[in-house]
């Protein structure tokens, strides 16, 4: 019998397989389903948009799609609280409460992953995948991933109505991928207030994407902002989830 | 030491709702116990926290000597859980859920993978290994739940409410595995609000009643607490010099030996009034001791 770290590690992996592996190889048309709006748009700016907004709409569909299957996490963690009961059945086990939480974090990203691998490959294709951007787009990824799906956990608990829940993550999707400046430049927001793009995680990651790419020059208070802003937001979540991840209920 | 000892639990929830109040009963190794009691009487409260899912507001349950609050991960080395309502994951063989549960609690691949097929066979769900889940009946999805918990190899095992929703043959064949599942495992604890479930599986009951202990013992003391070998219920209200009754819903209930029946049966029918004669059991002790039949809280 394992114990201690090892015992957690496979956890995290074995919740992953189940969730994420299984669950992608037996319901493939999830990823149809999350990666229409970012085709779709795609698809527009090919056709309406320059070179430039063409390869801004691809940063776009990657940070759309970490970020809406990190946040996805909200109906998975609550289906298997309220519905199931899979998380009670869990308690009762010698699983921590965060290793459980990473292991759907970890499932959402194996469910991005084929999305992200054609829009990586469309980046490449496009000449976009300089060393430097590709570093610098592996950790935004991940910090937009981690903070989406850590934030989608969060707001999982304070549902008890599965009914509820499903729309919140349509919804959360839609404001944090289209109102900041991740399918556009934040160069057309006012001088001065170009900051206000990086307040949301997923305006941050993508105005210092669109920036390493070369693709605009943003005020150095809006890359600032950005960098902040993506660091504050994980440090957030994290924090929050190490105060609400816990098994029992008061 | 007990496998479970429960003393003066009480639970308030937040909006007042008083769930427990001063639940006491110890559980000795090895036993089957089943906690009786109609909707809302506090079983699955009681179950929660034993279980470390809730807090108690005051009293303490302690688990193979470890106390469920100040010792949760202790508890959680030793118990398994099937929660009310619970199911296994749609979208999994009944191998993969098992398996991946084993895991998840820290067995090595190959022992998960012998447990996991062990189990499964034990409950006879070997032809539906490599089915997903979500084709599977209801009653043999609880199977594959019972399958997982006693696959755990836990010392202690709760099931709340294992048979729930299922038609009368799908109860049957939980109550099957369950009988399996008592050879191999240490303790089990469930709670029912089916009378003939309690009296078909269990070793002792605890009768709850709005959140207090009313009676905790063997079947044979129960069957003795009710002190009379049958039952007669008149449909109306009759009273009868010498005898106690209760009255329920428009009955009145008579708790008598053998020779007493054919009197009470004739002042019924010559007062107009339907009447019949059943044999006592678990339910007539909850009649006493509650003054309400435990299905109309279903």
């Amino acid at each position: 019998m394992r114990k201690g770290f090892s015992r957690q590690l496979i956890a995290i992996l074995t919740i992953s397989w189940i969730d994420g592996v299984l669950s992608l190889r037996r319901a493939p048309l999830w990823v149809v389903s999350y990666l229409l709006m970012p085709l779709a748009l795609l698809f527009f700016f090919s056709i309406y948009g320059n070179p430039i907004m063409m390869k801004i709409s691809i940063i776009g569909g990657i940070i759309m799609i970490a970020m809406s299957n990190g946040i996805s996490i909200l109906g998975d963690a609550a289906f298997y609280r309220i519905y199931v009961k899979y998380q009670d059945l869990l308690i009762a086990t010698p699983l921590r409460p965060i290793s459980y939480i990473l292991g759907l974090s970890l499932s959402m990203l194996v469910f991005a992953s084929p999305g992200l691998m054609l829009f990586l490959v469309l980046a490449w294709l496009l000449s976009m995948m300089t060393p430097s951007f590709t570093l610098i787009l592996a950790i935004c990824l991940i910090m937009v991933w981690a903070s989406s799906s850590f934030m989608g956990f969060i707001v999982s608990t304070l549902f008890n109505r599965l009914r509820h829940v499903w729309p919140v993550a349509s919804i959360l999707s839609l404001v944090l991928a289209i109102l900041p400046p991740v399918y556009y430049p934040a160069t057309i927001l006012p001088q001065g207030y170009q900051w206000i793009g990086a307040l949301a995680p997923t305006g941050a990651a993508a105005m210092i994407l669109h920036q390493v790419s070369g693709l605009i020059e943003l005020e150095t208070s809006a890359i600032m902002t950005s960098i902040a802003s993506l660091i504050g937001y994980m440090t957030l979540f994290v924090l929050l989830l190490i105060f609400r991840a816990r098994w029992r209920e008061g | 030491m007990s496998a479970i000892a429960s003393r003066d639990v009480w639970k308030r929830y937040g909006n007042g709702v008083v769930a427990l109040r001063g639940v006491s009963f110890s559980v000795e190794r090895g036993r089957l116990v089943a906690l009786l009691g109609r909707n809302g009487a506090g079983k699955t409260t009681w179950i929660r926290i034993a279980s470390t899912q809730l807090l108690p507001t005051k009293g303490t349950v302690e688990v193979l000597g470890f106390d469920v609050v100040s010792d949760p991960w202790s508890v959680r080395e030793l118990i398994a859980m099937i929660p009310q309502e619970g199911a296994p994951l749609d979208i999994l063989t009944p191998f993969e859920f098992v398996y991946s549960y084993l895991l998840i609690r820290g067995y090595g691949r190959s022992e998960a993978k012998k447990r996991a097929r062990e189990a499964l066979a034990l409950l006879e769900l070997e032809p539906y290994i490599k089915t997903t889940i979500g084709e599977l009946s209801g009653g043999l999805k609880r199977r594959v739940l019972v399958a997982t918990v006693l696959a755990s190899g836990a010392e202690v095992l709760f099931l709340d409410e294992p048979t729930l929703g299922l038609d009368p043959l799908a109860r049957r064949s939980v109550w099957r595995a369950l009988r399996e599942a008592k050879k191999m495992s240490g303790t089990m604890l469930l709670t029912t609000h089916y009378m003939d479930e309690a009296e078909s599986l269990a070793d002792e009951v605890i009768i709850v009643h709005q959140g207090k202990v009313m009676f905790s013992g063997s079947l044979e003391e129960a069957r003795k607490a009710t002190n009379h070998r049958f039952r007669v219920e008149v449909y109306g209200d009759l009273e009868i010099d010498g005898y106690d009754r209760i009255k329920l819903k428009g009955m009145t209930i008579f708790y008598v030996g053998e020779d007493e029946t054919e009197d009470i049966l004739k002042m019924a029918i010559a007062k107009g009034y339907d009447a019949t004669v059943k044999t006592t059991s678990l339910e007539d002790l909850f009649i006493k001791l509650t003054g309400e039949k435990i299905e109309e809280g279903v």
